[in-house]
């Protein structure tokens, strides 16, 4: 896929689009098990992975808008880029862990990667 | 014997901080009763070999990069581990905000695993500096 054509300002809002969607998907099945269903959100630390993709979404939105991110000295979109790659991680581990996967955890997983990848590829414009 | 400088002395302490998590997994991490017994780290999940292989691979580059692996010059080892290390402190981190009955291998994998990623964010600033 292509990503030349799309501007730095887009691929960042899509990016925090992605941490939202991420965030959706945290609440939707993602295993299903006879009568039994589990949500991203059933392990107890869940809201840890909610900060993340807070925090993720919060530094590119706000870096997409021009508004003053008061981590600049680091490179926010680095750390934006690091962030995701843990829902990525996330995302993952319970693919490999759980049986009778759901829906719920391959939307997570989607949104996570374009998410990443639309981030990482801004890291790459600015690191060039 | 070799004489390591900085940067190989941060590297082989990261690398052996990441060894020694890898084994901390096997550690008792919570006590569930005398019924089920106390479970490892490795327990948790069944796909608890995803952080143990991420982690493994950081820490060995790290220990053949400061023992001077030619093959890794094309790769930038101390950043690239420093981007793989704190696998094992999330994992970590999971676990310990979800569970409770705490027993000692959650904090030694938690203390190792932050040290690790703090020692090869050190080796990535020697790097950095030349």
């Amino acid at each position: 896929m292509d990503l030349q054509g799309i501007s730095r300002e887009q691929k960042e809002l899509g990016a925090a689009v992605c941490m939202l969607l991420f965030i959706i998907s945290l609440f939707l099945k993602w295993q299903t098990f006879g009568p039994i269903s589990g949500s991203g959100a059933d392990l107890g630390s869940w809201w840890l992975v909610l900060i993340i993709a807070l925090v993720a979404g919060a530094i590119v939105a706000a870096d997409s808008l021009n508004m003053e991110i008061p981590l600049r000295r680091m490179n926010p979109t680095s750390l934006a880029t690091y962030l995701m790659s843990l829902l990525v991680f996330y995302s993952l581990v319970f693919i490999f862990a759980i049986d009778g996967l759901s829906y719920g955890v391959w939307l997570a997983l989607i949104f996570s990667v374009i998410g990443l990848a639309l981030t990482y590829s801004v890291y790459r414009q600015d690191t060039r | 014997m070799p004489r390591f400088g900085a940067l190989e002395r941060v590297e082989i302490l990261a690398a052996v901080l990441g060894g020694l998590w890898c084994g901390a997994l096997y550690l008792p991490w919570f006590a569930m009763g005398s019924t089920v017994g106390d479970v490892t780290g490795a327990d948790m999940i069944d796909s608890s070999w995803l952080p143990l292989v991420i982690v493994a691979v950081a820490s060995g580059l790290l220990l053949l990069d400061a023992i001077s692996i030619d093959g890794l010059r094309s790769l930038p080892v101390p950043a690239f581990s420093t981007f793989l290390m704190p696998v094992g402190l999330f994992y970590t981190a999971l676990f310990i905000l979800a569970g409770e009955d705490f027993m000692y291998g959650a904090w030694v994998a938690l203390g190792l695993s932050a040290a690790a990623v703090v020692f090869s964010a050190m080796a990535w600033v020697i790097d950095r500096r030349g």
